[in-house]
């Protein structure tokens, strides 16, 4: 056979023969599944990121990231992988109840103040999902956000709705600390350190991180710690979460906010 | 379910339909990419990349009837910027390389046949990219002229003077291999 002497037919025979030397490998959807994950983190962070950029308040970042783990400290970690989701800032003005209807599908209990000197500042809704290590949604929840502000300490307080099936809350890592009309209250207290994506652990961070004495979240736009307290409970379809960070609150403290809400009509 | 309903679905971000198209086009994107680069690890990466800018910019496809054309220019593109972007150069070993190493083994009919076809492959990746790319989706994918015209984002008659314009450079590259085997006593 002369090799100028090919045929159409030929080049075709050819190039097939050649794509039958490989085959997709069996992880490869994993990988993609696993890019895709990574990418929808990436975008709400820098979401997150440019929101609070825009408003100014670079406090709110670390927030957004407390609001973050807050919601992951309470939701089974054995039922999946990674906490992700993105929310908006909305609300300038204390909004009616139909409007947040209209937002989220659900009617939260809120109020416009909270015991200690707390008024309402501003608010957004959001939506999270939960995704299991092949990046399967488990789950997937709206959420409401309160932030209030007491005078002029930078710090905010912020009261977190999310409406999510009972079987995916978990409050094993809480402290059951009270009881309001039947309502369980749970406390949670830890130290945290926000680092920049790439910060590399220092021996101190690893050894206390090791103790369960810090925890490490990555993301922020510079270093920084903070103390973060926060007290959730369950109603009626609804996970409730208050908190806050390096204000050393009392439990008492956190409990009485806790009813004012339950309480709110 | 039909493709264009899979589609929709996945424009909605469902991970399952995105997960049954992916099994639709895996095996036939990444053969592609492979006779592309000639690189089995390479070609699985470049398909991954593809498969997740699909995901992520599947919303912007306005017609899913459009999307086999979509996909296949947006796995091009992807190839051509990887390839680039790492300076893999594709498969081009020398002709003289080629026929010294013909030259001291003995071929029965099939394997000389053989040794044929692969070298049609082998003076195939020598192509221009374009050139290349354009063959490769007309003779192995099957693509219609106006659909490779789609998916390289230029006219129709660009795809076709690419079509002649690679067949000749190949049947002259061809010949002069042929020819100089034949001079070194070589017969394939």
């Amino acid at each position: 056979m002369k090799i100028n002497e090919y045929s159409q037919e030929e080049i075709r025979f050819c190039l097939a023969q050649k794509a039958a030397e490989v085959e997709p490998s069996a992880e490869l959807f994993n990988r993609i599944k696993k890019n895709i994950q990574e990418l929808e983190c990436e975008n709400m962070m820098k979401s997150k990121i440019f929101c609070f950029k825009k408003s100014k308040l670079s406090i709110a970042v670390l927030t957004c990231c407390i609001f973050l783990l807050g919601s992951t400290a309470v939701i089974g970690a054995t039922l999946a992988k990674s906490w992700i989701g993105h929310s908006s800032s909305r609300y300038v003005t204390f909004p009616e109840t139909d409007k947040i209807i209209n937002d989220v599908g659900f009617a939260p209990k809120y109020t416009e103040t909270l015991p200690g000197g707390f008024k309402f500042d501003r608010g957004g809704t959001g939506e999270s999902k939960l995704v299991d290590e092949a990046g399967n949604a488990v789950t997937q929840t709206k959420d409401v956000r309160f932030v209030y502000r007491r005078g002029t300490e930078k710090s905010p307080l912020t009261l977190t709705v999310s409406q999510i099936d009972e079987e995916f809350v978990d409050f094993s890592s809480n402290k059951l600390v009270g009881n309001h009309k039947g309502i369980n209250l749970y406390y949670y207290e830890q130290k945290y350190k926000f680092v920049p994506v790439g910060y590399e652990l220092t021996e101190e961070d690893k050894k206390a991180f090791e103790a369960g004495e810090l925890e490490i979240s990555y993301g922020a736009s510079e270093v920084s710690c903070a103390n973060v307290q926060a007290l959730s409970w369950y109603e009626e379809g609804l996970l409730y979460t208050i908190m806050g960070n390096d204000y050393n609150f009392t439990i008492e403290d956190m409990i009485e906010m806790a009813k004012t809400v339950i309480e709110a009509e | 379910m039909q493709e264009s309903e899979l589609i929709k679905k996945v424009q909605e971000g469902d991970l399952p339909a995105f997960e049954r198209l992916f099994e639709l086009y895996k095996s036939k994107a990444l053969k592609t990419v492979y006779l592309m680069t000639g690189d089995r690890a390479i070609s699985e990466d470049i398909v991954q990349e593809a498969f997740v800018k699909c995901y992520t910019s599947i919303k912007s496809l306005r017609n899913p009837e459009h999307f086999k054309t979509w996909f296949y220019k947006l796995l091009t593109r992807t190839t051509w910027q990887y390839m680039k972007k790492e300076k893999k150069l594709l498969p081009t070993e020398d002709i003289l390389e080629l026929v010294e190493a013909n030259s001291v083994k003995s071929y029965s009919d099939k394997a000389q046949q053989e040794e044929a076809k692969n070298m049609i492959y082998e003076e195939l990746t020598k192509l221009e990219p374009k050139l290349q790319t354009t063959l490769i989706l007309y003779y192995y994918n099957g693509f219609s002229v106006k659909e490779i015209a789609k998916i390289m984002g230029c006219f129709e008659g660009t795809v076709k003077s690419r079509l002649y314009t690679g067949r000749c450079k190949l049947k002259n590259n061809l010949a002069s291999l042929n020819n100089y085997i034949s001079e070194g006593g070589i017969t394939v």
